[in-house]
């Protein structure tokens, strides 16, 4: 194929236009296509195009924009402007510019474009062919210009060589002769001639031992021979001036053979050079002298054996003599521990010259271990590269440092008790963190306590005067109960004074409190606080001098209860010393009038057997019998009947104690209306005044509230005043939750003695009195009123009347 | 005999049936004096103060007052005391005859000024026996004008 490996780009906006171009040109070549610019420059430079066709008109870049760039990027590329249009001008400028190759019209005929393409393509091809072409053409000649130039400078040097090294030889700095085999000048320079002072022509006719002061002419004979033999020498020697002085010369000479035979000799002064070199050995002697004389010992190296030890050093070595130590490998002196060191220490010297101060030990000649510091340095001795070693014995020192790790270690060892006492001391401060821990713990429970208990607790703190007593306290601290028993707040008592918070004059139990806060004794009280109107159990303890603590339990209910146990106590010791006194009495009739009966009788017997005596004896027969014994008879039977009355008294009292009651929300009027109805015939006999007010209902046991109610107006109408006519007067008031009816009568009323006294069992003002029963129905009513968690109390005046008051509870009370 | 006055024994005891047998028990030990009996206190008050409707305290005289604690109107107590404040009648020996014997009761009555403190036992041996040791007594008092 003719355009095999032809690759043709083809750039244009219409893709129709692309894919019509692939399609019409791909059989004959390799077709690339790139809808804009800018793609088509990426293809550009990535593959090799032959041919480039583009579009004129394309949105970023004209066809001629583009192509341009190619032009400037890709010069071997054949390019092709495609366009629509007739912008004859700029198309013609372009090709001028050599931009492009060729311009197609569009639409174009796919013939005519596969011509154009194909002559472009061989047109590529040729342009090709010819570059290489001149190419090649290039490379030959100038391979033949080369040629050519290098024939021309190599017939020149050949020329120009003899002349040069004359130059050269001439004017070099050095002194230069050329002598025949006897040692005669056959030749010298200007730099001789100045150097010795002769003149060339002078010099010419002269004989190598004509200037040779060392070497006389046997000596410079053998010594011709000799070089002859080798071919070349390097001396030192002496020449001789014109003048006579003498003066220092290095000679180096060849002996050749190629022109003639001779000797070609370079002469140098190095008279400046011997001095220099005398002043050196002159300073290393000096030098010498100094290490020789030095107290510190120094030795010197050379290729790991010891070639110098000043006396110092063969003293510190332990030698007598430096033969004893010197030609040593230096490993005899160096401890095996420290032959490493020595290896390192001869790089370091190669590379620095120098190594610095070090410690290491040495060994002596006995074997024993010496303590050093070292400094070495790279020198030059004997002309040869050595070393010089400056030892520093640090024996003692070391011995001293030793004494001093010793030291060293104790405190090591002391510091490590004085950890290991620290660790011990962490541990405690651990175990005193988790102990504080613990008690934080304990504290949070301990408030959580202090904050739950039902106990008012409060802790306080002793305020003393200028006297030192202790005149107020002062509350820290107290829990929730201590608000809810008191109603002060926390935040009002913490941190003020008792009198403040409390607002008294003298701070609460002070004298108690302060007795356990300045001694520590606790104490534990019971007390009536009356402004709270409570009784407390105080538990005071004090925990640090001058502050105490209390733990106030309320036991109000408590204390009621035992002053209610108190009272029933009481009430129940004067049943029973009541009980016992007057069951006494009665029993003492029993007995007394039993006894006396039987004496009368035994009389009556005596009588008996004295019957028929006399009248007088039967009068006496009669009055015992239808006298005495009846009257006795009649006395214990009496008794006998009181007794029952009393011990049946007692049967109520208690059985009014053991009732159960059935408690109801009563209505008093009603109530009163029944009783009244039972007394009804009396009061109306009595013509009594009865005025029944409207009452509060109460809470209570009708029944037992009935008798109770009963037992009050009966006696009312039993002691009314038989002088004026009965009034009774009911009414009631009600106070908070409480309801106190009033009984008012205006009978004889009771003498202020006796007022106590009435509640009593069996009581009576006046036994003896026709109205005086059994002296039950006020401790009855006591008793009934107890149950009902009530009062019951009486106030009278002798001759004007009595009021009778009963205190009840309005609601439902706990029985 | 001249120089002694006739005794006359007052008992002030509200129970009858006691009454009875303190006038029979120092009848039988030989008491043969005189008795006049009282209900309560008051009574027996308005016989020594004169106050009396019907008999009332002779000062020619003598009397000996055997009193008892718990009695109505006025008890024993309080009677003692009475007389006892009374610089006509605080001579006249008191016993007090009672069944209380509450300490406190006896003590109080020792501090108003009773000369003696007899406690009724209700063993009548025992009884008749006091009554018979406390005749025997009376009979040696003797009450110097």
């Amino acid at each position: 194929m003719e355009n095999e490996g032809m690759k043709i780009l083809y750039i244009d906006d219409e893709k129709s236009a692309l894919f019509n171009f692939e399609q019409l040109f791909q059989d004959d070549f390799e077709v690339y296509t790139a809808p804009s610019a800018a793609q088509g420059m990426e293809i550009l430079a990535t593959t090799e195009i032959q041919i480039v066709i583009s579009d004129q008109r394309m949105p970023k870049k004209t066809g001629i924009e583009l192509l341009s760039e190619v032009a400037l990027l890709y010069p071997d590329t054949i390019r092709i402007l495609l366009t629509a249009y007739s912008e004859a001008e700029v198309i013609i400028d372009a090709i001028n510019q050599g931009q492009v190759y060729q311009y197609i019209t569009k639409p174009f005929e796919t013939k005519n474009l596969k011509n154009i393409l194909d002559k472009a393509a061989q047109n590529w091809r040729l342009k090709r062919e010819n570059q290489l072409l001149v190419t090649q053409l290039q490379k030959k000649n100038e391979k033949l210009i080369q040629a050519n130039e290098e024939l021309l400078t190599s017939s020149k040097e050949t020329e120009e060589g003899k002349n040069q090294i004359k130059y050269i030889l001439q004017t070099a700095m050095d002194g230069y002769w050329m002598t025949d085999m006897d040692g005669k000048f056959i030749e010298v320079n200007d730099a001789y001639c100045k150097m010795s002072g002769y003149a060339e022509t002078e010099l010419l006719n002269m004989h190598i031992s004509d200037v040779e002061v060392i070497e006389n002419k046997d000596e410079t004979e053998y010594h011709i021979k000799k070089i002859i033999e080798f071919g070349s020498d390097r001396f030192e020697s002496k020449h001789k001036r014109k003048d006579g002085s003498v003066y220092d010369v290095e000679i180096s000479t060849v002996y050749q053979t190629e022109y003639i035979n001779a000797f070609v000799v370079f002469i140098r002064d190095i008279t400046e050079e011997k001095k220099a070199e005398k002043a050196l050995l002159k300073s290393e002697e000096d030098y010498r002298n100094l290490i020789e004389f030095s107290p510190v010992p120094m030795a010197i190296i050379h290729d790991w054996k010891t070639m110098y030890f000043n006396p110092a050093a063969i003293q510190l070595f332990g030698a007598i003599t430096e033969s004893e130590i010197l030609g040593k490998h230096i490993n005899e002196f160096i401890h095996p521990d420290y032959r490493e060191l020595a290896v390192e220490n001869s790089k370091l010297l190669a590379e620095k010259g120098f190594v610095q101060m070090q410690e290491q030990k040495y060994l002596k000649l006995n074997g024993s271990v010496l303590d050093v510091e070292t400094q070495a340095k790279s020198i030059r001795y004997n002309d040869l590269p050595a070393t010089l070693v400056v030892i520093n014995d640090i024996s003692k020192r070391k011995l001293a440092e030793m004494e001093l790790a010793d030291s060293k270690e104790r405190l090591q060892k002391a510091l490590e008790v004085s950890n290991q006492s620290r660790t011990t001391l962490l541990s405690v401060l651990e175990d005193q963190l988790r102990a504080k821990e613990t008690l934080r713990e304990s504290e949070e429970k301990l408030s959580t306590l202090f904050n739950s208990m039902t106990e008012m607790v409060v802790i306080h703190e002793l305020v003393f005067d200028n006297n030192g007593d202790a005149i107020d306290y002062r509350i820290l601290d107290c829990n929730k109960t201590f608000t809810s028993i008191t109603g002060i707040e926390k935040e009002s008592a913490v941190g003020r004074l008792a009198t403040e918070v409390y607002g008294i004059e003298t701070a609460p139990y002070l004298q108690e409190y302060a007795n356990v806060a300045l001694n520590g004794t606790s104490l534990e009280f019971n007390t009536y606080y009356l402004p709270l109107d409570k009784y407390f159990l105080i538990s005071v303890v004090s925990s640090e001098k001058n502050k105490f603590s209390t733990i106030s339990t309320d036991i109000t209910s408590n204390e009621q209860i035992h002053e209610i146990i108190k009272e029933k106590n009481k009430e129940l010791e004067n049943y029973i010393y009541v009980a016992s006194h007057d069951l006494r009495s009665p029993l003492v009739n029993i007995q007394g009038f039993s006894k006396r009966l039987q004496k009368q009788t035994a009389e009556l017997t005596n009588l008996m057997a004295e019957m028929n005596a006399n009248a007088e004896l039967a009068a006496e027969y009669k009055r015992l019998t239808t006298d005495d014994i009846p009257k006795s008879l009649s006395f214990i039977l009496n008794n006998v009947s009181k007794m029952d009355t009393l011990i049946n008294g007692l049967l109520q009292v208690s059985r009014t104690g053991r009732v159960v009651m059935s408690s109801t929300i009563l209505e008093m009027n009603k109530l009163f209306k029944s009783i009244l109805t039972i007394f009804d015939y009396q009061l109306k006999e009595m013509e009594a005044n009865v005025v029944l007010h409207e009452l509060d209902s109460c809470y209570g046991d009708t029944n037992q509230l009935n008798q109770l109610f009963s037992n009050i107006i009966g006696n009312a109408l039993k002691y009314s005043d038989k002088n004026r006519k009965l009034t009774l007067d009911i009414s009631s008031h009600t106070k908070y939750n409480k309801v106190i009816y009033s009984i008012k009568d205006n009978g004889i009323g009771i003498n202020n003695r006796h007022l106590q006294k009435i509640w009593d069992v069996f009581y009576r003002v006046d036994a003896s009195a026709p109205e005086a029963g059994e002296g039950l129905g006020l401790s009855l009513a006591k008793r009934i009123v107890d149950k009902h968690k009530g009062k019951i109390w009486a106030e009278s005046v002798e001759g004007e009347g009595s009021t009778f008051f009963v205190e009840l509870h309005k609601n439902k009370f706990e029985e | 005999m001249k120089n002694y006055k006739e005794l006359i024994i007052l008992v002030a005891e509200d129970d009858d049936g006691h009454a009875e047998l303190i006038k029979a028990g120092l009848l039988e030990s030989g008491v043969c004096n005189s008795i006049i009996r009282f209900k309560n206190g008051v009574e027996t008050w308005d016989f020594l103060n004169g106050t009396a409707e019907k008999e009332i305290r002779d000062p020619e005289k003598a009397y000996l007052l055997l009193l008892d604690i718990n009695m109505p109107i006025m008890d024993g107590v309080e009677l003692l005391q009475k007389v006892k404040t009374d610089n006509d009648l605080k001579e006249i020996p008191v016993i007090m005859l009672t069944t209380t014997d509450d300490p406190r009761e006896v003590d109080a009555c020792y501090k108003y000024g009773c000369n003696m403190y007899i406690t009724k036992p209700v063993q009548f041996d025992k009884f008749a026996e006091v009554l018979n040791r406390m005749g025997l007594f009376i009979q040696i008092v003797r009450v110097i004008n």
